[in-house]
C-alpha cells in the first residue's frame, strides 16, 4: 500500500522570536515492512541551511536555526511510504531467562538496543509503579512474543482511552492509577511491564491511516500521531503491538522512529528565543495514493 | 610540641613519612622538624595567614550575606611530600589510564569494536548518564578522531603503600583551581622552604593546558572558558583558573549558536568562538540532546561540534568515562585497547550487572561498599547500615542493577596534618592532573590533597572538603622560577581583544558602578545625619524638630529611594521618632535601597566580575566584607538618635566604610587600564552620582531654599564646603550654592560635571564612532550636558508663579534623563542581538523549550 503523509507543524508567538533552533524527528524510517519512498520539509520563514543526520537507532533527525526575527513558524513534512501488505505469523519468541542467554552473545544492532531497552530511560523507570498491572498478568514461563501480544489485549481491555487525559509530564502512576490515558501513555505503560520483567521493548512512534466512517468524507487534518510499543525476542527480532487498537501493526501502520521511549524521539523539539507564550497547531493527513505527495510551500 | 599521634593504634593505615620498609623518609623528617619547631605564635601567624588569603580569595566570588560567615576551607600548614623518583612510577600509571581513557572514549563514540566483540558489556555503557546518545553516529566507520586535552584523577595508597585509582574526572578538571590557589597561598606564608626543597612548579602544567587551547584556536581565533554561574558552588574556581589562563570566563547565557557557529554576545555584537574550555557538565551543556539534566546550557552546542563549528575542550560525552563500574574489567580494557598491562590499578569493583559478579559480591556485602553510577559521591557501607535502609538498597539493585557496583573500600594512607593546634595523621585521596601533551599526557608535580576524602556515607565533593593540603614534588634539580602570571607576551592575541567584552560582564561592571555610588551617597547622607545628632548640644528632639534635619532626613529617603520613610504616609511620626527607620537603613538587607542592601547589592555585582578585579581590588572587596559584617553586628538601642555611644560607634563605621569606598575610586581610576569596561564602571557611576545629586537637591530645595544649615548640609553631603569658601568668600547665598553643586562643570561632585563626563563616555564608547544625530544614547547625553550649560541659578530660584516649579521641573527632567540612559545603553549594549530589536527584559533571555507536539487520537 502506498501512503501519503503530510504533517503540518505550526507555532503563533505572542511576541516577537529572536531566534529558534529546532530539532525534527518526523522523516518515516526504512524497516522490513516499509520504504520511504521521498520525503522532504518545508519550513517558513526559510532557515539558512537544514541538515540530516541518523540518530544511533538509525532514526532521521532534521535540525535547523531561525535565526531572524519571527512570529511564526510552518513546518511541513510531506513523505510516500510503501508499506507491505504482507504480515507475518507472530512466533512465540522465547521464554526470559532463554532469551536474556541468547540475546547476551549477540551483537547486532537489534540484540545492542534490546540491551539498552531492558534499562530505564528518561520517561521509563524501572520501579514498582506497574507491579499492580503486572500482578494481573505475570510473565512466568509465557514466552517473550506471545506475552507481548496478551499484553496488548490486556491493556486495550482494562485501560480506557481518554483524549486530553494525559500530558506530556504526566507519571505513569497516574495513568496506572486512572486506568486511562492516550496512546503514548499505553505504550510507555507496557514498555514499563515489559522491562520490569526481563523483557526488553522499545517505543515506536508513527502513524495511522484512518478511514471516515461509510458514506462522510474524510475531514482535513484529522488524523493525528500514533505511538505503540515492540518486544524482542532473540531468535526471531522485534515485534511490534498496538495497545491502544489492540492490533498488530500492518500496511495501514507508517512508522517514524524507534527509541526506547518518547523522548529518544521527540517529532519536534525546539528551543527559541524571546517569542512570549506560544500556539502550536498540528494537522496530520494520511492519504492512501498512487501519486507523490503534492508539496505544500507558503512562499 | 610533641610527637605525633597515630590515627589509628592498629596501623592499618600506611604511613606516608615511612618507606615501605618502615624507614623514615628524611624530607619529611626535616618539613616536620621545621614545622615542629615553629614557635606557638609563629605557627599561628602562618595559619592565620592562609586563612585570611583563603577567606579574600573566595570572597571575591561569593560575597558573605553579613549576617554569618561561611565555612571556608581550611589549607593545611604541613605539605605533602614526594620525591622525584616515586612521583614519576605514580605519574606513568596515571599516563596510561589516560591513554586508555581516550583510547575508550573513541571507540566508544566511534566505531564501538568493544560492544561488537563483546568486551565491554553493553548494559555497563548503557546504564551511565554519561552515555551521551546523541553522540553516537551509526554512520560512522573508523577511529573518532576526538582527544582529551585533559583529565584529573583521584588515587590513595592502600596498606601497602600500594597506589589505587578511586575516580576518574574526564569532562573537566575540577579542583585544579583548588590546587593552584593552595599553591599560590602556600608559597606565599612559606617562601623559603620552596626553594629549600627544590618544590616542582605547577605552571607547567598550565602552559600546556594553554598551548593546547591555542592549537584548536587557530591564528586569529577566540577561545573561551564556559562556566556555571556566578551562583554555582564552584564558581570560585573557575573564575580562578580563567584569570590564571587569561581568557574570558562565560555563562551559557552569553553564548549563542547560529547555524553551527558558536558566537559570544558582546557589547559590539556577536563574535565567532572556535574553542571553549568547558567547566561544565556533559548533561546541562545543550539542552537540546537527549539525557540533559534541565534546561540550561546553550543550545545547539552539540550540533555545532558535531559539525565541526566549534571545538568543546574536553569533548563532550567524557563523563562516561567516570563511570565506576569500568573498574571491573579495566585491565581487560587495557589489554584489548592499548594491548598492554594495566599499570595502576583500580580499587577492587564488582559491577552489579553482571549475575556472577552480583552473585560474588552479594555473597560477601559486609565487607564492601555499594555505589549507584551516576552518583559516584554516595557510598553506601551495607554493614553499617540499618535494617531498613539496607532492604531498600537491596531493593534498588535487584530493580536496576547495572547501575550499581559494589567496591572494596580501601584504607587510606594518613599523613601528619597541622589543622588549628592538633598535629595529628589524617588520610587522604589525591587528585590529581593530567593534561594532552605532544606525545603522551604530562602529569601535573602537585596536586589537590583531600583530607579525610572519605567519611562513612560519602566521598566529599569539593564544596566540603575539610581541608586539603599542597602537594610537593621534591626535585633532585634546580627549580626555574615559572608562573604564567609573568609571562603573557605570547598570548595576547588569543583572548578577546578590546571591543568584545562580554554583554553580561559589561552590564555588571556598570551596575558595580551605580552600586557603589548609591552605597556612597547613602553612606553620606547617614553620616551627616548622625553626626548632627551627635554634635549638637541641644537634646535629640530639639535637633530632630529643626527644619534644616528634617530636610536632611527627607533627602535620606529620597536619594535611597525608601519611600514612604521619612517623606510619604506617616513620615511626620517617623521625622520625630527616626530611631526605628535610621536603623533600618543601617541594616536591612531584604529591604531595597538601605545601606546594607545597596552593600550587599554593590558587592553581588562585583563577585560576578570577581576575576577581573585586580588583587588591591580584592582587598578592597575583602575590608568591605568585614565593615559589612560589623554593620550588621552593631547592636542599635532602641533610643539611637539619644545614645551617643551608639552614635559614635556606628559613625566610625561608617567614616571607614566611606575611607574604604574612596579607595575603591582611586584604585578604580589609578589600577585600571580605562577600557571598555572601566568605562561601562564610569558610566554607571556617572549616571548614578547625577541622579543622586538632583534627587538631593529636589528633596531639599523643595521646601526650604534660603536654610542656611541645610545649604551648609548640602555642601558638606557633597565635600564641597572648601570649595565654596575658597571661591565665593561670601556667606551662604543659595543660588551660590547652587551654581556650584548643579552647574560647576569643574566639580567633581556637580551634576554639570557628570554630564560632561558622561558625554564624553558616551563617545568613547565601542561601536560609536559613525552615529547619527538620530542616535537615541549621543541625543540623551547632548541633551543632558545642554540643559545645565544654559541654566541661570537666579531663574531656577524665581519664586515668581509661573516659573515657581522651575527649579523642580529643571531637576525632575535630570532625574528622568538618568533612567533614560540606563534604558538606552541597555539596549543598544547589554541586550544584544542579531537583531538588536529583541523584545523582553533586560539582558535576560527567555528560553521557552518548544517540547510540544502531543500524541493525539487515532482510534
Amino acid at each position: 500500500m502506498k501512503l501519503a503523509v503530510r504533517h503540518r507543524t505550526h507555532y503563533g508567538y505572542a511576541a516577537p522570536a529572536s531566534q529558534s533552533l529546532n530539532q525534527v524527528c518526523l522523516t518515516p524510517r526504512d524497516t522490513a515492512f516499509q520504504r520511504c519512498l521521498q520525503s522532504s520539509i518545508d519550513v517558513t520563514p526559510r532557515p539558512n541551511r537544514i541538515e540530516h543526520r541518523r540518530d544511533q537507532y538509525g532514526n532521521q533527525v532534521t535540525s535547523f536555526n531561525l535565526n531572524a526575527e519571527h512570529r511564526h513558524c510552518d513546518i511541513i513534512v510531506s513523505s510516500l511510504v510503501q508499506t507491505s501488505d504482507h504480515n507475518p505469523e507472530l512466533p512465540d519468541g522465547l521464554s526470559v531467562p532463554r532469551n536474556r542467554q541468547l540475546a547476551a552473545g549477540l551483537s547486532d544492532q537489534d540484540a545492542l538496543m534490546a540491551k539498552d531497552c531492558l534499562l530505564p530511560s528518561p520517561s521509563v523507570p524501572i520501579d514498582h509503579t506497574v507491579d499492580p498491572v503486572i500482578e494481573e498478568l505475570p510473565i512466568g514461563d509465557t514466552p517473550v512474543i506471545k506475552y507481548g501480544q496478551q499484553l496488548m489485549a490486556h491493556i486495550y481491555s482494562s485501560f480506557t482511552y481518554e483524549s486530553g487525559f494525559s500530558n506530556l509530564v504526566t507519571p505513569l502512576s497516574d495513568i496506572v492509577q486512572a486506568r486511562k490515558g492516550v496512546c503514548q501513555d499505553f505504550a510507555h505503560l507496557a514498555i514499563a511491564i515489559l522491562r520490569r520483567q526481563g523483557v526488553p521493548a522499545r517505543y515506536v512512534s508513527g502513524y495511522l491511516e484512518t478511514l471516515p466512517p461509510p458514506g462522510q468524507v474524510k475531514l482535513q487534518g484529522a488524523d493525528a500521531s500514533h505511538a505503540w510499543y515492540s518486544v524482542y525476542s532473540a531468535d526471531s527480532g522485534w515485534w511490534d503491538f498496538d495497545p491502544t487498537n489492540n492490533k498488530r501493526p500492518d500496511a495501514q501502520y507508517i512508522t517514524t522512529a524507534w527509541g526506547r521511549d518518547y523522548d529518544d524521539v521527540v517529532p519536534i523539539k525546539g528551543v527559541v528565543y524571546g517569542g512570549g507564550s506560544h500556539v502550536l497547531t498540528v494537522e496530520v493527513d494520511v492519504n492512501r495514493t498512487e501519486t507523490a505527495p503534492v508539496l505544500i510551500t507558503q512562499d | 610540641m610533641a610527637g605525633i599521634e597515630p590515627l589509628i593504634a592498629n596501623n592499618l593505615h600506611f604511613d606516608e613519612t615511612r618507606r615501605v620498609d618502615g624507614s623514615p623518609l628524611p624530607d619529611w623528617q626535616s618539613v616536620l622538624a621545621h614545622i615542629v619547631g615553629l614557635t606557638p605564635e609563629q605557627r599561628a601567624r602562618r595559619q592565620q595567614e592562609i586563612v585570611r588569603q583563603l577567606r579574600a580569595n573566595g570572597l571575591a566570588y561569593q560575597p558573605e550575606d553579613g549576617e554569618q560567615h561561611r565555612e571556608h576551607r581550611a589549607l593545611d600548614l604541613i605539605p605533602l611530600l614526594y620525591d622525584t623518583a616515586a612521583w614519576q612510577q605514580l605519574c606513568n600509571g596515571l599516563q596510561q589510564r589516560v591513554r586508555l581513557q581516550q583510547a575508550l572514549y573513541r571507540d566508544i563514540y566511534g566505531e564501538q569494536r568493544l560492544l561488537k566483540d563483546n568486551i565491554l558489556p553493553a548494559a555497563m555503557l548503557y546504564a551511565h548518564r554519561g552515555y551521551l546518545r546523541d553522540l553516537v553516529n551509526p554512520d560512522f566507520h573508523g577511529e573518532a578522531e576526538a582527544s582529551l586535552a585533559m583529565a584529573a584523577c583521584d588515587v590513595g595508597r592502600d596498606s601497602t603503600g600500594a597506589w589505587r585509582v578511586l575516580d576518574d574526572h574526564c569532562q573537566y578538571p575540577a579542583g585544579v583551581g583548588y590546587a593552584l590557589e593552595n599553591r599560590i597561598v602556600l608559597s606565599r606564608v612559606l617562601p623559603r622552604s620552596f626553594k629549600q626543597y627544590r618544590v616542582s612548579r605547577v605552571a607547567s602544567y598550565f602552559r600546556q593546558l594553554h598551548r593546547n587551547l591555542l592549537t584548536g584556536a587557530g591564528k586569529a581565533g577566540h577561545c573561551v572558558i564556559l562556566s556555571y554561574a556566578s551562583s554555582h558552588p564552584h564558581y570560585f574556581e573557575f573564575a580562578w583558573l580563567a584569570k590564571y589562563l587569561g581568557y574570558p570566563l562565560v555563562e551559557p547565557a552569553d553564548l549563542s549558536v547560529r547555524d553551527n557557529t558558536v558566537y559570544l554576545k558582546t557589547i559590539t555584537g556577536l563574535q565567532p568562538v572556535d574553542v571553549i574550555l568547558r567547566l561544565i557538565d556533559d548533561t546541562e551543556l545543550d539542552p537540546l540532546v537527549i539525557g540533559s539534566a534541565n534546561n540550561h546550557g546553550v543550545p545547539g552546542l552539540v550540533e555545532a561540534a558535531r559539525r565541526g563549528g566549534v571545538r568543546v575542550l574536553n569533548p563532550m560525552g567524557t563523563g562516561v568515562l567516570e563511570n565506576p563500574a569500568f573498574n571491573s574489567i579495566m585491565s581487560q580494557l587495557c589489554q584489548a585497547l592499548l594491548n598492554e598491562p594495566l599499570q595502576l590499578p583500580s580499587q577492587q569493583t564488582w559491577w552489579l550487572g553482571d549475575s556472577e559478579q552480583r552473585e560474588a559480591a552479594m555473597g560477601r556485602l559486609d565487607e564492601l561498599q555499594v555505589r549507584h553510577i551516576d552518583a559516584p559521591g554516595d557510598v553506601c557501607t551495607p554493614a553499617q547500615m540499618s535494617e531498613p535502609e539496607r532492604l531498600q538498597l537491596l531493593q534498588s539493585i535487584e530493580l536496576t542493577p547495572a547501575s550499581f557496583v559494589a567496591q572494596q573500600p580501601c584504607v587510606l594512607s594518613a599523613a601528619p596534618s597541622l589543622l588549628g593546634n592538633e598535629l595529628r595523621e589524617r588520610p587522604f585521596a589525591l587528585r590529581l592532573f593530567q593534561v594532552a601533551a605532544e606525545s603522551d599526557f604530562y602529569t601535573m608535580p602537585g596536586g589537590l590533597c583531600l583530607l579525610d576524602a572519605e567519611r562513612a556515607d560519602q566521598r566529599h565533593t569539593l564544596q566540603d572538603i575539610p581541608g586539603s593540603k599542597d602537594v610537593w614534588v621534591l626535585s633532585d634539580q634546580p627549580v626555574q622560577e615559572d608562573t604564567l602570571l609573568r609571562s603573557r607576551s605570547d598570548d595576547v592575541a588569543y583572548g578577546m581583544a578590546n571591543g568584545e567584552l562580554p554583554s553580561r560582564i559589561a552590564e555588571s561592571e556598570f551596575w558595580r558602578g551605580r552600586h557603589s555610588e548609591r552605597v556612597e551617597s547613602a553612606v553620606r547622607l547617614l553620616r551627616r545625619v548622625l553626626q548632627n545628632l551627635l554634635d549638637e548640644d541641644r537634646a535629640a528632639a530639639e535637633v530632630l524638630a529643626t527644619p534644616a534635619m528634617q530636610g536632611l532626613l527627607r533627602a535620606l529617603t529620597a536619594a535611597t529611594g525608601t519611600y514612604p520613610g521619612f517623606a510619604g504616609r506617616g513620615g511626620k511620626k517617623k521625622l520625630a521618632h527616626p530611631d526605628r527607620e535610621l536603623t533600618s537603613l543601617l541594616q536591612d538587607t531584604r529591604r531595597a535601597g538601605t545601606l546594607a542592601n545597596a552593600l550587599q547589592q554593590w558587592q553581588l555585582s562585583a563577585s560576578s566580575v570577581g576575576d577581573r578585579l585586580s588583587s588591591e581590588q580584592l582587598r578592597v572587596l575583602n575590608r568591605l566584607n568585614d565593615l559589612q559584617a560589623g554593620l550588621a553586628s552593631l547592636a542599635l538601642p532602641k533610643d539611637l538618635c539619644e545614645d551617643a555611644v551608639a552614635l559614635g560607634q556606628t559613625l566610625e563605621l561608617l567614616d571607614e566604610l566611606l575611607l574604604v569606598m574612596s579607595a575603591n575610586t582611586g584604585l578604580e581610576h589609578e589600577n585600571v587600564t580605562h577600557g571598555d569596561v572601566w568605562m561601562f564602571t564610569m558610566l554607571g557611576r556617572r549616571i548614578e552620582r547625577a541622579h543622586q545629586i538632583s534627587v538631593t537637591v529636589f528633596a531639599v530645595m523643595s521646601v526650604h531654599r534660603e536654610n542656611p544649615r541645610l545649604l551648609e548640609y548640602l555642601l558638606r553631603l557633597f565635600d564641597s564646603v572648601m570649595t565654596y569658601r575658597a571661591r565665593y568668600q561670601s556667606g551662604l547665598d543659595n543660588r551660590l550654592v547652587l551654581q556650584l553643586l548643579l552647574l560647576d562643570e569643574i566639580n567633581p561632585r556637580s551634576l554639570a560635571y557628570q554630564f560632561k563626563c558622561i558625554q564624553e563616555l558616551i563617545a568613547d564608547l565601542p561601536g560609536r564612532r559613525v552615529v547619527s544625530n538620530g542616535d537615541p544614547l549621543n541625543r540623551l547625553a547632548v541633551a543632558g550636558l545642554s540643559r545645565v550649560r544654559l541654566a541661570d541659578p537666579e531663574q531656577l530660584l524665581n519664586t515668581d508663579k509661573d516659573v515657581r516649579q522651575s527649579l523642580q521641573k529643571f531637576l525632575r527632567v535630570l532625574q528622568d534623563l538618568s533612567a533614560s540612559m540606563t534604558n538606552a545603553i541597555t539596549a543598544q549594549y547589554f541586550t544584544h542581538t542579531e537583531t538588536r530589536q529583541q523584545i523582553g527584559p533586560a539582558n535576560v533571555v527567555s528560553v521557552d523549550s518548544i517540547r510540544a507536539e502531543d500524541m493525539a487520537d487515532s482510534r
